[in-house]
Parts: C-alpha cells; sequence; structure tokens
C-alpha cells in the first residue's frame, strides 16, 4: 500500500517549485520553437514552419497540462490559508510563505522574464503570419478572377491553361 | 497536413469549371474596347496592386509570379515607408533617452538624491559650515543637470526640424523626377515603343519618395503616373509640386504641399518619424522636465522662506520674481495677488511676520490674513508697512523689498510663544470673567452693566461700532467696551483672545473684582447675570515649552475643568481643547501636582502652571497658537522671498546667487531658535511628500514615471520596429524565391502557405492567451 503523504505546506510549496522549474523548462523549449518559425517564415520554408507549429502544439498540451497542476496546488496552499483560490498569485504565495517562499521567488523572476520573452516573439511571429497569409489571399483572389480591395483595378493577364 | 489533401483539393480546384472560366474571362476581357487601364502601382495601405501585365495571344507563363511579386511588391513599399518612420522615431527616441543618462550618476535622479541627502546631513548639524556647502554644491550640480537636459531636448527638437526641412527638398526632387519621367514616357510610347526602362526609373523614384511618406500612385491611360502623399497631389498628370516644412505659429513645426491650404500629416516614412519626434516626444519630454523643476523650486521654495538661517533675522530681503502689470496703467499696486502675473499661486491663509528687537530681545509676530482673489499688490504692501519696525515696498524691477529699522530683524519662523497668557485671562492676577465664543447676536442699543470694586458703569452698543451688530466679533466689543470712558472710570478693560472678550479689572490682587451685572446683551455674550471674578495676587503664568512637531497649524484652548488653587486642590484639572472643539486632554494640576512642572499635552508641547487660583465658572480660558507652517499661504514663496531657488523651468532653475556666495545664508531652523533643524529637515522631505500638482506624486517619483515612460516608449518602438525588419526581410526573401515553372504548381504552393500560415496562426493565438494567464499570476 502507497504510504499516504501528508500534504504539508511545505509539501505544497515543494510541488510549486517543481512545477515551476517545469514552467521554466517549456517555456524556453517554446521560446525556442518560436525562434525556429520566424526563421523559417522570413526564409519560406512552409515545411519548417509546419515543423515548428506541430513542436508548438506538443508545447502548448505540456502547459494545459501544468496549468492543471497549478490549480491544484493553488487551490491546497489556499484551504491552508483559508483564502479564495482565485485570490492567490506567486507573488501573495512567496508572502504568505516567508523565508520557505525565497526559491519560489527566485524562480518567480526567472519566469516572469522568459514569459514576457515569448509573448513578445509570439506577437512577432504572428505579424509575420499575418503579412504572408495576406499576400497569399490576394495572390490567390487575383489568380482566381476574384478581386479584393479597388474594384476599379483591373485583373488583366494572360494564364496558360 | 500531406501534400495529398492539398493535390486533391488541387485537382478538384483546378477542374472547377468555374475557375477555368473565370481565367478564361479575365483573358478575353483584356482585349475589351473601353477597357480602363487605370491601375494603381503602389499603395501605402496595401490594397491590391497590378502593373500592367502585357496582353498576348499567348500564354504567359510567369504570369502568377509577376502577380504574387506585384503584391509583395506593393507590401515591400508599404513596410518600407513603416521602418522608415520606426527608424526616424527610433533615432529621436534613442537620443532623448540617451539625454535623460538614467540610470546613472550624472542623471537628474541621482543629484536630486543628492541634494536631499545633504538637507538630512545639514539637519543633523545644522552648525556645521561644510555641511552648508555641500547643500550648495549639490544644488548647483542639480541646477546644471537641469539646464543641460532641457538644452538638449531643445536640440533634439531642432535636429529633427533640420532633417524635415532638408527631406521636403529630397521629396520634391523626386516629384520633379517623376514629372520628368511621366513626359519621357508618354513621348517614347506614342510612338508605340514600350518604355520599360523609363518604367523602371519612374517605380524607382515613387518607391524612393514611398519611404519617405506615405504615398499612393496611379497609372492612368495615356501612361502617366499621379503620385499623392497623405492624399495631396506631390505629381499631377502634368506638373509637380513643391514640399515645404515650415514652423507654425503654435511652435510646431508642418509640412505643406504648394497649392493646397492643408498641411500634409503623413502616416508613415521618415517625415511621419521626424514630425513625431519634432512636435511630440521632444516637446513632451521638455514639458514633463520643466513640470518637474518648477514644482521643484515652488516645494524648496515653500520650506525655505519661513526659515532663520544662522545669523539671525533678516536685515533686509528682496523677492526673486517680478509682480506684472496686467491692465496696462504701469502699476502693479493695483492687482489682485492672483492676477499679478506670478508663476506660482498664492492661496488663501495666513502669514505670521515676526519683528526681533535686537538689543532687548523683545519679538512682536503679527499675523496678515491673506485672500489672493480680493488682496490687492497694494494691500499686502500696505499690511507689511504697517508693522512695527519693517518698511515695505515693491520697486522698479516688480519686485518686493522689505527692510527692518535699524536696530530689528525680521522674520516669519513658526515662533513658539512660550507666554501665551498675556493678559492672564487663565488665572491670571487680575480679576476677569470670560464670555462665549464670538459671534455675538447684539442689536442697536443693547447694554452691559459691568461693576468693579471700583464702580458701576452701563455700556450701550451702538450699531456703527460694528461692521454687522448682529455677528459682532470680540474684537469690536472689545474696542467699544474700552471706548467707552466709563470702562476707565471704574478700572475696567475688555480683552479679545481667540475670539472670545474678556473683561479685567486694571487692579490686580485679592481686592480687585468684577460682575457682570446685567444688560440685555449679557446673553448674547454668554455671561450670567451676577457671574464675577476676583483677583489674586500670584498669577498661574501658564509656560509653554517643546517644539511643536504637528503638520498643520494648531489653536489649543486651556479651560478650567473646576474651580481651585493649583497644586492643592483634590482633582482639580484644565481641559485643553483643539481648533475642532475637541477636548484632547486633562491636565491634572490639583493635589499632587507641583507647580511649575511641565506636563505634556500634544505634538511636542508641554506647558506649566504656577500656584494660583483658577475658576471654571468666571469663564476663564487661554489660547496658544502652535504653528507649523507660518505662510500657509506661500505669498513668500510665490513672491521668492527668503528663496532657496530662482527661475520657473528647467532652463532657468538657479541656486539664489547670495546663498551660492555665502552658504552660511542658508536657512535651516524653522522657529528662530538656535539648534533648531525644522527648515533643514522640510528641505529634506520635499522629495518625498506627494503633490497634487504633479497628479498626487512626489517630485522623485515623477521624475520616475517621465525616465520610464520614455524608456518605454523607446522600447516599444525598437520592439516594432525589429519586427517590421523581420516582415521586410521575409517579404524581401519570399519576393525572391517565386519559381514561376507553371501555374498548377504555383498554386498549389499557394494553397499549402495558406493552409500552413492559418494552423500556425491557430497555435499563435493559443499561446499569446496562456501566457496572457500566466502573467497575471506570476
Amino acid at each position: 500500500m502507497k504510504p499516504h503523504v501528508v500534504q504539508t505546506p511545505q509539501n505544497v510549496l515543494n510541488a510549486l517549485e517543481a512545477l515551476l522549474t517545469d514552467e521554466i523548462g517549456g517555456k524556453t523549449r517554446l521560446s525556442r520553437e518560436l525562434a525556429r518559425q520566424e526563421r523559417a517564415l522570413i526564409s519560406g520554408t512552409p515545411d519548417e514552419v509546419d515543423e515548428a507549429t506541430r513542436a508548438i502544439e506538443v508545447e502548448v498540451g505540456r502547459e494545459l497540462e501544468r496549468a492543471r497542476r497549478r490549480d491544484v496546488i493553488f487551490g491546497r496552499l489556499a484551504a491552508h490559508w483559508n483564502v479564495a483560490a482565485s485570490a492567490l498569485t506567486l507573488s501573495s504565495i512567496v508572502e504568505r510563505a516567508g523565508d520557505a517562499g525565497r526559491r519560489i521567488d527566485e524562480l518567480r523572476g526567472e519566469l516572469r522574464g522568459l514569459v514576457a520573452d515569448v509573448l513578445r516573439r509570439n506577437r512577432r511571429v504572428a505579424r509575420l503570419v499575418a503579412v504572408n497569409n495576406e499576400v497569399m489571399d490576394e495572390t490567390i483572389a487575383a489568380v482566381l478572377g476574384t478581386t479584393k480591395g479597388n474594384q476599379e483595378v483591373g485583373v488583366i493577364f494572360d494564364a496558360r491553361l | 497536413m500531406s501534400n495529398i489533401s492539398l493535390t486533391v483539393g488541387l485537382k478538384a480546384l483546378l477542374a472547377s469549371q468555374s475557375a477555368l472560366e473565370t481565367a478564361g474571362h479575365n483573358v478575353s476581357n483584356a482585349n475589351t474596347v473601353g477597357y480602363s487601364r487605370q491601375e494603381v502601382l503602389l499603395s501605402s495601405n496595401g490594397s491590391q496592386i497590378l502593373r500592367g501585365i502585357a496582353i498576348g495571344n499567348g500564354v504567359d507563363a510567369g504570369a502568377v509570379r509577376r502577380i504574387a511579386d506585384q503584391f509583395l511588391g506593393a507590401r515591400i513599399s508599404s513596410t518600407t515607408g513603416t521602418l522608415g518612420m520606426l527608424d526616424a522615431r527610433l533615432q529621436g527616441l534613442s537620443q532623448i533617452e540617451a539625454m535623460y543618462g538614467e540610470p546613472g550618476d550624472d542623471g537628474i535622479s541621482a543629484k536630486m538624491q543628492s541634494l536631499f541627502a545633504s538637507f538630512s546631513s545639514l539637519a543633523q548639524n545644522p552648525s556645521e559650515p561644510g555641511l552648508r556647502q555641500g547643500v550648495a554644491s549639490a544644488a548647483i550640480d542639480l541646477v546644471k543637470r537641469f539646464q543641460s537636459l532641457s538644452s538638449d531636448l531643445g536640440s533634439v527638437t531642432n535636429d529633427a526640424r533640420t532633417q524635415l526641412f532638408g527631406q521636403a527638398k529630397e521629396v520634391t526632387a523626386l516629384g520633379q523626377r517623376i514629372a520628368t519621367l511621366n513626359r519621357k514616357i508618354r513621348d517614347f510610347e506614342s510612338a508605340g515603343q514600350p518604355a520599360n526602362d523609363l518604367r523602371d526609373q519612374r517605380d524607382e523614384a515613387v518607391r524612393a519618395v514611398s519611404a519617405f511618406t506615405d504615398a499612393r500612385a496611379t497609372e492612368d491611360s495615356s501612361g502617366s503616373v499621379t503620385v499623392l502623399i497623405a492624399g495631396q497631389m506631390l505629381v499631377g498628370p502634368v506638373n509637380a509640386y513643391a514640399v515645404t516644412a515650415e514652423n507654425t505659429a503654435d511652435g510646431s513645426v508642418a509640412l505643406r504641399v504648394a497649392g493646397h491650404p492643408l498641411n500634409v500629416t503623413p502616416k508613415s516614412g521618415s517625415l511621419a518619424g521626424l514630425i513625431s519626434i519634432a512636435n511630440d516626444a521632444s516637446g513632451k519630454n521638455l514639458a514633463g522636465i520643466d513640470s518637474l523643476a518648477k514644482q521643484l523650486i515652488f516645494q524648496l521654495n515653500r520650506a525655505h522662506s519661513t526659515g532663520v538661517p544662522s545669523s539671525g533675522p533678516f536685515r533686509s530681503l528682496t523677492g526673486q520674481y517680478a509682480l506684472v502689470d496686467q491692465n496696462g496703467d504701469n502699476l502693479v499696486t493695483d492687482e489682485l495677488l492672483s492676477q499679478a502675473g506670478l508663476a506660482f499661486p498664492v492661496s488663501k491663509g495666513e502669514l505670521r511676520v515676526s519683528v526681533t528687537n535686537n538689543a532687548t530681545g523683545a519679538i512682536e509676530t503679527t499675523k496678515i490674513a491673506i485672500d489672493p482673489d480680493t488682496m490687492t499688490v497694494g494691500d499686502l504692501v500696505s499690511r507689511l508697512d504697517g508693522i512695527a519696525h519693517l518698511s515695505a515696498a515693491v520697486g522698479s524691477d516688480g519686485k518686493l523689498n522689505l527692510t527692518a529699522d535699524s536696530g530689528y530683524g525680521f522674520d516669519f519662523a513658526q515662533r513658539l510663544t512660550t507666554s501665551p497668557d498675556v493678559y492672564g485671562t487663565l488665572g491670571g492676577a487680575s480679576a476677569t470673567i470670560g464670555s462665549s465664543r464670538e459671534p455675538f447676536a447684539l442689536a442697536n442699543g443693547n447694554t452691559l452693566q459691568l461693576a468693579t470694586n471700583s464702580g458701576a458703569a452701563t455700556i450701550t452698543f451702538q450699531a456703527g461700532s460694528f461692521a454687522n451688530i448682529g455677528q459682532a466679533t470680540a474684537e469690536e466689543v472689545a474696542a467699544a467696551i474700552n471706548a467707552d470712558p466709563q470702562t476707565a472710570s471704574i478700572g475696567a478693560h475688555a480683552v479679545a483672545v481667540d475670539g472670545r472678550l474678556f473683561l479685567q479689572t486694571t487692579a490686580t490682587g485679592s481686592s480687585a473684582t468684577i460682575q457682570s451685572a446685567g444688560g440685555t446683551a449679557l446673553t448674547a455674550m454668554g455671561f450670567s447675570p451676577g457671574q464675577d471674578g476676583t483677583g489674586q495676587t500670584n498669577s498661574v503664568s501658564p509656560t509653554i515649552s517643546g517644539t511643536y512637531t504637528g503638520s498643520t497649524n494648531e489653536t489649543y484652548t486651556f479651560v478650567p475643568a473646576g474651580t481651585g488653587t493649583i497644586g492643592s486642590t483634590p482633582t482639580l484639572g484644565i481641559d485643553v481643547f483643539n481648533s475642532a472643539g475637541d477636548k484632547i486632554t486633562t491636565l491634572s494640576v490639583g493635589q499632587g501636582y507641583t507647580p511649575g512642572t511641565p506636563i505634556a499635552f500634544a505634538n511636542g508641547l508641554s506647558v506649566s502652571f504656577q500656584l494660583g487660583d483658577i475658576a471654571r465658572d468666571d469663564g476663564q480660558a487661554m489660547s496658544l497658537e502652535a504653528v507649523a507652517d507660518a505662510d500657509t499661504s506661500d505669498v513668500l514663496a510665490a513672491l521668492g522671498v527668503n528663496a532657496l531657488m530662482t527661475g520657473t523651468t528647467a532652463a532657468d532653475i538657479g541656486l539664489r546667487g547670495d546663498i551660492e556666495t555665502d552658504p552660511s545664508r542658508l536657512a535651516t531652523s524653522g522657529t528662530g531658535a538656535a539648534g533648531d533643524n525644522s527648515t533643514a529637515r522640510a528641505l529634506a522631505s520635499v522629495g518625498d511628500s506627494p503633490l497634487s500638482s504633479l497628479d498626487g506624486l512626489t517630485v522623485r517619483s515623477f521624475y520616475a514615471s517621465l525616465v520610464v515612460t520614455m524608456g518605454s516608449e523607446a522600447s516599444s518602438t525598437q520592439g516594432t520596429r525589429d519586427t517590421e525588419a523581420a516582415v521586410m526581410d521575409g517579404l524581401v526573401k519570399r519576393r525572391e524565391s517565386l519559381s514561376g515553372v507553371n501555374i498548377d504548381e504555383e498554386l498549389v504552393n499557394f494553397e499549402r502557405f495558406q493552409q500552413t500560415y492559418q494552423a500556425a496562426a491557430r497555435f499563435l493565438s493559443v499561446v499569446n492567451q496562456l501566457q496572457q494567464d500566466l502573467m497575471n499570476l506570476v
């Protein structure tokens, strides 16, 4: 029979530390894949873009799993401190934990920087995708004769059929 | 996403008769008579473009590539304009950011910190000359930094303007070149030959314009291109128009196209970036620094103006700021204080002026009520000039001059009156009875019957002696009583203290008695019929000690809680009330109290009482004014009297000249007492005091917000610029890589790209949301 582990606050804080470490690893990987996707978009290699998208899909799945773990941990801490789980943030946890939260505070700082970096990269890649997509839309529409935008412009070309 | 699904999709597409018919329709329309050849060559809003593609009888295998090439070309032009705007803006913002020099020892933040630290050090040891010199040096350092930053920000504006003027000329030259090429192309093609090289040159010139500003070029049926910049015509069918940069009346810079009444407002291109720097970014920063400098000057002067230097009260002082004639009569004395051209506001409040007899040390303090909306400069000067042994006048330069008579000195210190019971209205030697507080609802003809040990008198009150007899003040009533010769004849007099009327005998000792015998004014004044008082040999002589630590001015009223002898009568007490009328404490002065022992009652102050009698029912009372701020109107700071700093902006901020040359003139004492450091402490705390004039921020945090906003703007612009550069990179590479082998393959590629991008976009959106959620938890 598995021994029952008593969920003391320290146990839960340890679990939170482990989660944050995993989160940092996930963000690092995600940032790397976004950078790969950016390079692929610039160089115009759709296979590479696809591969990066698949890798990002995997990371998104892992992130959702970590979010579920986070909800459990926050719930346990909230019950221990008799507060609503929705009111907790890493900052407030660090404050309540005192000395026991020192390592969590360090990880929090590192994670914050990585999340900001991922957000920046993500926005840039999204812009590249949007611009490229618009060019493709316009080109395909012109080829098929369903012109967008200025209807005064004539579509004049010869097409080999 | 496998290629199989795409191929299936493509086959379905190609099999689609409608697609084939559409393509065929386009080809057949090419030869339709009257078909418009109006084509848009370039558009900064990225709307689709096409260039005239030669119509031929054969099939053009590279048709799709050329179409895609034109779309990419339009995007590249648009992104060129965006990058041009961002680069110009970033250059200016980077310059401004570098000028702040934060964080760093040379930044204003460090210089302010040094100044406030020097005040703190001086507060620890106000008599140390080296520390005074330290304050002067730190102040000069800060002043120089403000001035250089102001000058530097001005140079950013000038720089941007100079570039604007130059680039406007370049755009004009490009317009003329396009017009020339239009003519050549028309001439060439009218002979039936395509003018491909000339067209390429013209395209290049139009692209060059789009780097400067948002440009839209449209080709007409004659082959001429019309170019609009930000909606205004740069090149028409025949002529080109000059673009100029002009300085406007409000100090900004604007672009104009010749012949057009409105300004050109580019949204992209380097001109847009330069205009945003010249008209917005540098101006906004300069305004922020000026606000900071102005508030710093005002707050430091507010703290310093009521201080006293180590040399003691002043012989003379001249204000730093000139009063200005507003109504054109060459007089400033008739101007209201609120409208006398002062850079700093005067508020409704009070000013306390103390004049010291240097020989005897006697100090006379005068309180002047100030309302800037009703008091003229002349009124203020008259009140000041009316103070004994002080002269006041406005000089020819519009500045206020104050001079004490020989043997006297003046100051605006927060002096504590150690013996506030001047008239002995609390346990004094004279017989005393006290009234309730003003105002008194008297009527014309009301009477007051007084009786003393020397006789009796009936005083009649006439309306003419009062501003409003129904709201009579204690001062007015006292004056009316003292004006009646009967009063003196019975050995009585009246005094007004803190809104109460006290009737006293001029004689002292236990044989002196006074009584309010009757009369119709009795009730209105709060006297009881037959209320009486008896003099005594020894007066209680309340004495105040300590240093007032309250933050606002306060009046404490001491009222006997019973009747008896100080230090003797059991449970004898004296109640202490504040300005709001709240009792803050009861002092135990009966049995067990040793006469002369100080008792703490509020905010660093103590009071002691000598042996004597006090009586509640006689209406005895004493008031003490505790002063935290001797100038609640800030009129001294507004006029620059006893100022520390001069100027009103970052460009002209300075340290008062005589303090710079002789730091011993620095005021550190707030009370005038030797060793007092309250003014030095007040100066040190200026940096940490929230100010309504700075949106509730302190000077430190206001400056920090300027720096952070600036840094954030620069960083955000850099980030956007980097993204657009990546977009440009991608577009250029995409354009270069178009294969154009055949239409089938190109369509497959495009379809595939589309699905790849759409899939990527979906996950990017999810990633964005997940990170936002996580950021809220971190």
